[in-house]
């Protein structure tokens, strides 16, 4: 699998995950904005809760579309240790996304009750995808 | 929570257009739950499973450096000139040997393959898959 992927992105698997890792980083930033629209917090972006929602639910869907595909080709390679510290965090907080990710759609799609929550397991996500980028992109750019 | 019962409406009007349809994709979104719900399983799993087959990495022999955990071990070996140095993947991930300015370069090594290399000069060597992998071969005053 990875011989495969390291064959179609011409060995720059890491530099297209590190890119494809950004967009995520950067959805998720999108996604905290147009919540905030959608939850009547803010007024940025100047768009109705209606629209927020649309966008709030596109770029979602792209985000962890983008994210599972990043994560995947983490599992079937390199996941597995555990040291250096920066790999452990990776770790964790990959683990914690899929949780995250997990209780949020259950709370959406299943429960369809404790909307309430979503704020905070929103924001969970966003640290989620913030340190994932800080122990990859970041390690990955001051490296070289 | 100031606002939430606006909230709550505000809400329910962006969400009510598509009530039908959501009840349509019940199915689906059950499914993709239970695939974040399997992601959430398997990321611990695979990485334990691969702890406990990897935690038996051998120690590096005599001009071999082994690669395991993401490091290179020994991160600094010392050679005779001319000698061959074995690299051999011991890790769950790929890796290379590349010193770009001398022209040294391994591709991908995937896991439970090796590289050799004879050596003539200092080494300064990276993996270019792990920038964070280091390593340097020294000769033999």
């Amino acid at each position: 699998m990875v011989r495969f992927l390291n064959g179609i992105t011409g060995n720059n698997l890491l530099l297209y995950k590190v890119i494809l890792t950004s967009i995520v980083f950067a959805l998720a930033g999108v996604q905290v904005f147009f919540a905030a629209r959608l939850w009547d917090v803010s007024s940025f972006p100047p768009i109705s809760a209606a629209s927020a929602a649309r966008v709030h639910r596109v770029s979602g869907r792209l985000a962890v579309t983008l994210g599972a595909v990043v994560a995947l080709t983490c599992l079937a390679g390199p996941a597995g240790p555990l040291s250096p510290t920066r790999v452990l965090l990776h770790s964790i907080f990959g683990t914690a996304v899929f949780v995250i990710l997990t209780v949020k759609f259950a709370v959406l799609k299943v429960l369809r009750s404790g909307g309430n929550a979503l704020p905070y397991i929103g924001t969970a996500l966003f640290l989620g995808f913030a340190g994932i980028w800080a122990t990859t992109v970041a390690d990955y750019v001051t490296s070289r | 929570m100031p606002g939430l019962p606006e909230l709550r409406l505000d809400l329910a009007s962006c969400m009510a257009q598509d009530t039908e349809v959501e009840k349509v994709r019940h199915p689906a979104g059950i499914a993709v739950t239970a695939l974040w719900a399997a992601l959430a399983v398997a990321a611990p799993v695979v990485i334990a499973e691969r702890q406990a087959r990897g935690s038996g990495a051998p120690p590096a022999g005599r001009n071999t450096v082994v690669m395991a955990q993401i490091t290179f071990r020994p991160s600094t070996l010392v050679v005779d000139k001319g000698s061959h140095v074995l690299f051999v993947n011991k890790d769950v991930a790929p890796h290379t040997v590349t010193a770009a300015s001398l022209g040294i370069d391994s591709g991908v090594i995937n896991p439970g393959k090796g590289f050799r290399l004879v050596v003539n000069q200092a080494v300064d060597y990276v993996c270019t898959i792990h920038p964070s992998m280091k390593a340097k071969l020294l000769l033999r005053a």
